[in-house]
């Protein structure tokens, strides 16, 4: 049996396809209680390591444990794991309740629990309905109320904001924290990070396959400290009258400006005042989640290796060509094509706003 | 292993592809049964007038020839049992309802199990309202002196349900086979149709009885050529030596059993083809990654 624990184990696993790596020695731990992001752009991996998670897709080395069994030896899967996966299984001309009652029969849940589950996402009135004629965002409700049939103790979602209205999304941020606060455990992905910033504690980001981050969310954040951008009349006697006031961490930056990290605007003006240093411009800058997410996964797109810390090419727009023509290393078009999903509708150039400067205002966050 | 058998049923039932394949499977086999057993009566009659055939006092009208249309009517209504079969697991790879299903299910080979028990029930019940078709369909098209009695009725009918339980499960392999829908179903259809019957006319003997729908013709059709067959002598005094034995393969070649062994021989020898492709798709099935 289970150990009941609600953890979740990936340890070193990997998945070929091919001469594709979808997935290298991935390792991390999700702990029960909390909501756990996992992050990376499209094709970084993530839906192949849930399938893998699941038993869907069988891994080329390494392993994973739900509880601390893989998930075919958990007896009764659907009691211990929910899943959503995609929005698309379902027979279109079977309703939404019947869908459940099929399940709800496969893991011996009695058949009330489909009319609980139904209710619970929104969807009673649309219980006798086909779910071929269902949206997106309904699709995506069914399938949330198919995870939830059995009552699970780890709920697995992978971009499950796809399709949903700002209202739904709300609900669901609500849901999945309050799930988490009843010492359950949820796993969930997301191609934005600014889509799950509210909802998640910790997050595993991965780029190409790998994991370049794995921990607290607030870590993260605090692990980037804001900048002061100063224009300055004399910078070089600037320079010399803030490391004489103990700040070491400033940088010239490419348009001739200073960017000196650790201290706010008010010390710097109150310094150059005293000096009499004239100053014709001063701004704080904040690193946003989303520019730090952007630089971590980078790699991907402009072929330079993932890591840590890179230095940061400048806090302008990301550099030229992240959507250009995609370089080698990105995971086949053709793998991914066949679970087209409609984020990628969604035109390259909103995305690249969403990276710029003005995240908030594109989409909304969960 | 209940829930799961239990929840293929709902899945069947909460869908229109049971009686969808079920009405024109019953048509069908009315058709063949009525139009085939109605086709005998008339071939007979002109035979009859035929003097020739009055000198010599032979007498064709006392065999059991409703059997013959019976087998028939058994392997073409075959078809869509097939096709039932076939959709099994491939519909549910096709509408990516296979995700949920193994999310809910132990594991792979408990759902396939699950599966492979519900589709032989299925098959079953194909079988039975074929049978009972072709039955109906002989009462009332069939003169009365060529039905057979009672216990070769049964061992006809019996042949007809294992036939269709052995095709449904043979689908099912071949559909977890290939994994799409169409490409198993064109290419069943097209090989029990055509392709096999091609080879088997090239085949000399009984080779073509070893082939899969040679054994599964031969299955219900030994069964019932046999009943025509054991009643030759009857036909009258000329009939006897060659002309008893070409006769009989006459007789053979009619009931879509060319070449074929004893039933009980054509029986195993199809149940070891469904076997092969319901191991196959098996084996297909426990590797196959679901992205």
């Amino acid at each position: 049996m289970h150990d009941g624990s609600g953890r979740i184990v990936v340890q070193g696993l990997s998945k070929q396809f091919g001469p594709i790596t979808a997935v290298n020695n991935l390792s991390f731990t999700v702990e029960p209680g909390s909501v756990t992001g996992f992050l990376g752009p499209n094709g970084a991996g993530k839906t192949t390591t849930l399938r893998m998670l699941l038993g869907l897709v069988r891994p080329t080395a390494g392993g994973s444990t739900i509880n601390g069994l893989p998930f075919d030896q958990l007896g009764n899967p659907g009691r211990v794991v929910g899943a959503v996966l995609e929005a698309q299984g379902f027979h279109p001309t079977r309703t939404a309740r019947n869908h459940l009652r099929v399940y709800a029969a496969a893991m011996g849940v009695p058949d009330q629990r489909a009319d609980q589950v139904l209710e619970l996402v929104g969807l009673s009135e649309a219980a006798r309905r086909g779910a071929g004629g269902f949206s997106l965002g309904m699709k995506q409700r069914l399938a949330l109320a198919t995870a939830l049939l059995g009552d699970p103790q780890v709920l697995v979602l992978d971009e499950p904001a796809n399709g949903l209205d700002p209202e739904g999304i709300a609900w669901l941020r609500t849901f999945l924290q309050s799930f988490a606060r009843t010492g359950r455990t949820v796993l969930i992905s997301s191609h934005l990070l600014a889509e799950v910033e509210q909802t998640v504690d910790q997050v595993v980001i991965i780029s190409r396959g790998q994991t370049v981050y794995y921990g607290s969310l607030d870590y993260l954040r605090q692990s980037q400290q804001s900048r002061v951008l100063v224009q300055a009349a004399d910078p070089q006697a600037l320079v010399v009258k803030l490391q004489e006031a103990g700040v070491n961490a400033i940088e010239q930056t490419p348009d001739g400006r200073l960017a000196i990290t650790g201290v706010d605007r008010k010390t710097v003006a109150d310094l150059a005042m005293a000096a009499g240093i004239a100053l014709y411009d001063i701004q704080q800058e904040t690193v946003d989640l989303e520019q730090l997410f952007f630089r971590l996964t980078q790699g991907q797109y402009t072929g330079q290796q993932p890591g840590y810390g890179a230095p940061p090419p400048g806090y302008g727009p990301p550099p030229g060509g992240g959507y250009g023509p995609p370089p080698q290393g990105y995971a086949a078009p053709g793998l991914r094509a066949r679970h087209a999903r409609p984020r990628a509708t969604r035109h390259p150039s909103t995305r690249n706003q969403a990276y710029t400067q003005q995240p908030s205002q594109v989409r909304t966050r969960i | 292993m209940g829930r799961l058998i239990s929840a293929e049923f709902r899945k069947i039932l909460t869908t229109k592809m049971w009686w969808a394949l079920l009405i024109p499977t019953v048509a069908l086999a009315a058709l063949w049964s009525i139009g085939g057993n109605a086709l005998i009566g008339a071939v007979l009659d002109q035979i009859n007038n035929n003097t020739v055939v009055a000198q010599l006092r032979l007498d064709f009208n006392h065999l059991p020839w409703s059997t013959l249309i019976f087998a028939r009517t058994v392997n073409i209504s075959a078809i869509f049992p097939i096709v039932f079969g076939a959709l099994a697991l491939s519909s549910e790879i096709n509408r990516r309802t296979i995700t949920t299903s193994y999310l809910t299910a132990p594991n792979r080979g408990s759902l396939l199990t699950a599966k492979l028990i519900t589709y032989a029930v299925w098959g079953l019940v194909f079988g039975v309202v074929i049978s009972a078709v072709a039955s109906i369909g002989m009462l009332i098209a069939s003169r009365p002196e060529q039905l057979p009695d009672a216990v070769s009725w049964l061992e006809i009918a019996a042949s007809g349900v294992v036939s269709c339980m052995l095709w449904t499960l043979l689908g099912m392999g071949v559909g977890a086979l290939f994994g799409s829908p169409i490409a198993s179903i064109i290419s069943l259809l097209l090989y029990t149709l055509l392709v096999e019957n091609l080879i088997g006319s090239l085949l000399p003997d009984n080779w073509p009885g070893i082939l899969i729908n040679g054994s599964a013709d031969g299955l219900t059709g030994s069964v019932a050529s046999q009943l025509v067959v054991a009643k030759v002598p009857n036909i009258g005094g000329l009939m006897t030596g060659e002309a008893q034995t070409l006769f009989s393969d006459l007789i053979r070649t009619a009931a879509g059993a060319r070449g074929a062994f004893d039933w009980w021989i054509s029986g195993l020898i199809f149940a070891a083809w469904a076997a092969v492709f319901a191991v196959g798709g098996w084996l297909m099935s426990k590797t196959r990654d679901i992205t």
